[in-house]
């Protein structure tokens, strides 16, 4: 039933799985493949039936569809590439929160007139000297709010509880 | 045949059976499995509802699967029943048949009264 597979269609149905394969990452590697590849299979016989775009939209939505493979699974791996993904998000709030941080104090320094102030940002010293003729910031230390933050995130995440299962 | 939207969780519970029971009938891959399930009445069943239940049979045991080489690109899988997949269809069907006596059973009560 398969016939050959336009470009078009071929990046349509490598997005698809792309997506799809983010959500399966409890599988083991060896697994994915499998799976995947049968994904790839099936929606080259669909499209030559209904056409690409019909055949990923009969699939579902990706995370839809991996949910149900992963849970087929007997044996659910952690999650560990979104447990990264959740540490990132934590790291970045925490970064665009310290520039917060620095701007207000080199605003502040400014408005009276200049000068160096330090300070303290989740446990980073910061000093900060604003002059007319100099802007600089000095960090130092170690913030580990942001880094017990950044662990209880990849590790909800990546649901490590699992790894007690096995 | 009359058209009416089926419930998803009805459905859910019944393809396992349904998809056993073609499967016990004539081998298929995932793909002519969808299109038989089609012919065979679940005329809006999707790809994405049929594969995860082909996965999770396959992953209890109640199917097995092997490779055929197709000659217009990868291999593809074909799925046929286990012993185990057998006897689940028989029981899924008897436990089928005596829901259908209830049902029926109710149905006509309310006939009756009426």
């Amino acid at each position: 039933m398969s016939a050959t597979l336009t470009l078009t269609d071929r990046l349509r149905r490598w997005s698809y799985l792309q997506d799809v394969e983010l959500w399966l990452d409890p599988m083991s590697r060896r697994r994915r493949r499998e799976v995947l590849t049968e994904l790839r299979v099936t929606l080259a016989d669909a499209a030559a039936d209904v056409g690409m775009v019909q055949a990923i939209e009969d699939m579902g939505r990706p995370r839809v569809l991996a949910r149900e493979l992963v849970e087929a699974e007997p044996r659910r791996r952690p999650s560990w590439s979104l447990g990264v993904l959740g540490a990132g998000a934590v790291l970045l709030v925490a970064m665009l929160a310290g520039m917060g941080y620095l701007f207000g104090m080199t605003d502040a320094l400014l408005g009276v007139g200049g000068g160096t102030a330090e300070g303290s940002f989740l446990g980073i010293r910061v000093l900060t000297t604003a002059t007319e003729g100099e802007l600089s910031w000095e960090l130092a230390g170690w913030s580990w709010p942001i880094f017990v933050a950044s662990v209880l995130a990849l590790l909800l995440c990546a649901r490590a509880w699992r790894l007690a299962r096995r | 045949m009359t058209t009416f939207e089926r419930d998803p969780q009805l459905l859910k519970g019944v393809l396992p059976m349904l998809v056993i029971g073609l499967l016990g009938a004539a081998e298929s891959y995932g793909y002519e499995l969808v299109t038989r399930l089609q012919a065979a009445g679940l005329t809006g069943i999707a790809t994405g509802t049929v594969y995860p239940t082909l996965s999770r049979l396959e992953r209890e045991g109640k199917l097995t699967s092997r490779l055929v080489p197709s000659p217009s690109g990868p291999a593809r899988k074909y799925y046929r029943p286990t012993a185990a997949g057998e006897a689940h269809f028989r029981d899924a069907l008897a436990a089928w048949g005596d829901l259908g006596v209830v049902v029926s059973a109710v149905a006509a009560q309310r006939e009756e009264l009426r």
